[in-house]
């Protein structure tokens, strides 16, 4: 397994990186106000979502795939979603309710319709994918249109409002202790079950198998239509869970927003070791890769180092990841 | 491994010289905190400033009048935003800023639930938050901004007029969902209908801050409607996208285009006949009014009004070069 190898050391770099930059921060923050409870809770709390999107693209990029359409399902998940609260406690977007009816049901509901959603369209991207062999790329993209501009339609071009703030502050910017926000806990519970069946079970081996050599892996018999349904299916799955995790942070919905996310979750995936070719994936790679961004972003904030800048330097110190990365291989290769 | 270690070293090394020159900032706001002590007898005060879409030119002459009040006051503006305009990312920022331990925030919720929440928590932990150019569904606390809904009727108003109240006119806006850009619309709309019932006003297309997609639309929006005799965008962006494809269609002028905002190209714009009126807001003042607020806020616990107004001003050409017009320009310092 040395393909294996090589992704794991690329984690392991990054996650030094990770380590390095907590550690300038801290020392030059003012104070040392980064190293701090509300830094590691703001940490967990925005790469909630991210680190459960970068996951799953590392599944369908070692397995050859990707997905562009991550944001959209967010989005049209989270409309969903709430619209399904709106329904079952009768409170519309223009009323200001103080006390919500049959609220734990409304929950229930919306978080299954969520996720269902999200899952759906997911196992739709991969059909397209697998049963009519097109190009992942071009197909996610369509649905990204379609997703976010059926979330438009659905809301009529408005945020939802008037949704119960309990779910914020009952979840969304709950933490245990202080400490650990829900919405993380919740996506490192199902970040771990991913990495148990790609580490532990032949759902890996499968993946990386399709990403080599898809012929190769037909011919040992692996259900590959199959296997990149189920790929696509989980990336559409951890959206809406996503998509619920945004629902809960802001008791709204976003839908002008998350374009960007599965760009972001690709880079992620990358700087952690994972192959843009296939065959060769991180789960931990793909961990530290959005832990990665979300340390700079909020450290560079915490320096007070100007906006401006600050895009400038998540740049370079990406740049400087991957660059590192493939040096380090390089001299290993040789 | 040996060549491993290397890599960490050159690393190491250059994490030292940011560390370095980092420390040598921060010992020069020592120097400037010293001799303030010496020319005003107040404490200084820290006050945190978030926004999305902190590159726009807007925000850029906000910061100039704030920094300008900041010196005044004895404040320690720590001025932060984010690229984009989604809710999580400036979130994520306004949480950051927060672990400095602000004596007050400076808040522009680019979506007006989304901020409820963290807001009611920063105003139980005792820290005063003013919004500013945006503002909240929940009034829990004080918005200093344009009146989007005024400015817009106002725009509507006189757009009808220099269409002689006929044809059909067009609306380019952001995002949906933002209720800052809805506000400057409705008003827009609503004026219009009210005051020009043979006017057409069609649907609002969201072009985001792109121009491109901007200039596609106007561009589309023209083969569309033969009839059409006027655009109108709620912010800079789509204005100069508007403003390209009516150039290249080579119906400049015969097409009127309002737009929102005043960025120095748009006004040159308005001189050399691209734009026929713009809605200029005055960031400078309303960033000179906002730092003066939040220190009032923190140093003597004052109530502000729910809303106050900043006036905008209606440029035309007539009244571009007055001498009062100068502060509306949307320039950094």
């Amino acid at each position: 397994m040395a393909l294996g190898l090589r992704a794991t050391s690329s984690a392991v770099w990054v996650t030094l990186l990770c380590a390095l930059l907590v550690a300038i921060f801290s020392v030059l923050s003012p104070e040392h106000a980064f190293f701090s409870q509300q830094t590691f809770t703001n940490v967990s709390l925005s790469s909630a979502q991210i680190v459960l999107l970068c996951v799953a693209q590392a599944m369908l990029l070692g397995a050859g795939h990707i997905d562009i359409s991550q944001g959209g399902v967010i989005v049209f998940s989270s409309v969903i979603g709430g619209t399904v609260v709106q329904a079952v406690t009768g409170v519309g977007s223009d009323t200001i309710a103080t006390s919500y009816s049959h609220l734990g049901l409304a929950i229930v509901v919306a978080v299954a319709a969520a996720t269902a959603t999200g899952a759906l369209i997911g196992a739709a991207n991969g059909l397209f994918v697998a049963r009519l062999r097109l190009n992942s790329l071009v197909v996610t993209l369509a649905t990204l249109g379609i997703a976010s501009g059926a979330a438009q339609l659905i809301t009529n071009g408005a945020n939802l409002s008037g949704l119960p703030t309990s779910l914020q502050t009952g979840f969304g910017i709950k933490s245990v202790g202080g400490w650990v926000p829900l919405p993380a806990l919740v996506s490192a519970a199902i970040v771990a079950i991913v990495w148990v069946a790609f580490a532990k079970t032949r759902f890996g081996l499968r993946t990386l198998a399709i990403g080599s050599n898809v012929s190769a892996a037909e011919r040992a018999g692996v259900p590959v239509g199959w296997h990149v349904v189920r790929l696509f299916a989980l990336s559409g799955l951890v959206a809406g869970v996503a998509g619920v995790i945004d629902l809960t942070r802001f008791a709204t919905t976003d839908i002008g927003g998350h374009q960007n996310d599965a760009l972001a979750a690709i880079a992620g995936a990358v700087i952690g070791g994972t192959s843009l070719q296939g065959g060769r994936a991180s789960v931990g790679g793909a961990i530290v890769g959005a832990l990665l961004a979300v340390i700079l972003q909020i450290g560079l904030v915490v320096l007070n180092l100007s906006p401006f800048y600050q895009t400038i330097a998540i740049g370079a110190v990406l740049l400087v990841a991957i660059t590192v990365d493939r040096l380090l291989k390089a001299r290993k290769d040789s | 491994m040996r060549l491993h270690r290397r890599y960490v070293a050159a690393l190491v090394a250059a994490a030292a010289l940011t560390a370095a020159a980092g420390c040598g900032s921060g010992s020069d706001g020592d120097d400037t905190g010293g001799s303030s002590t010496t020319a005003g007898s107040r404490e200084k005060v820290t006050v945190g400033f978030v926004t999305a879409g902190v590159n726009l030119p807007f925000y850029s002459a906000m910061k100039c009048g704030a920094e300008r009040a900041a010196t005044a006051e004895d404040v320690d503006l720590l001025w932060q935003g984010t690229d984009s305009i989604a809710a999580s990312d400036e979130m994520r920022t306004l949480q950051a800023i927060q672990s400095r331990n602000p004596d007050g925030i400076i808040l522009v919720p680019w979506d007006s639930n989304a901020f409820v929440a963290p807001t009611r928590t920063m105003i139980a932990q005792g820290t005063p938050v003013l919004t500013v150019d945006g503002s909240l569904s929940q009034p829990i606390a004080p918005y200093l901004g344009t009146d989007n809904l005024a400015a817009g009727a106002q725009a509507g108003e006189a757009l009808g007029e220099l269409i002689d109240g006929r044809g059909t006119v067009a609306i380019l806006t952001a995002a949906p969902g933002n209720e800052v850009q809805n506000k400057r619309w409705r008003g827009f709309k609503a004026a219009i209908e009210r005051r020009w019932p043979d006017v057409k006003v069609l649907e609002p297309q969201y072009v985001g801050s792109d121009t491109a997609k901007a200039a596609t639309a106007t561009t589309s929006l023209l083969s569309g409607n033969p009839d059409l005799a006027a655009v109108y965008t709620t912010q800079d962006a789509s204005g100069e996208g508007a403003a390209s494809a009516l150039r290249a269609a080579g119906k400049q002028g015969d097409v009127k285009l309002v737009s929102y905002d005043a960025t120095p190209r748009q006004v040159q714009g308005l001189k050399a006949g691209t734009y026929d009126a713009l809605v200029a807001q005055n960031p400078r003042e309303i960033g000179e009014q906002m730092v003066r607020d939040a220190g009032r806020m923190i140093r003597e616990d004052a109530q502000l009004p729910k809303q106050q107004y900043v006036p905008s001003k209606f440029l035309t050409r007539e009244n571009v070069d007055d001498a009062s017009t100068e502060g509306f320009v949307y320039s950094g310092c």
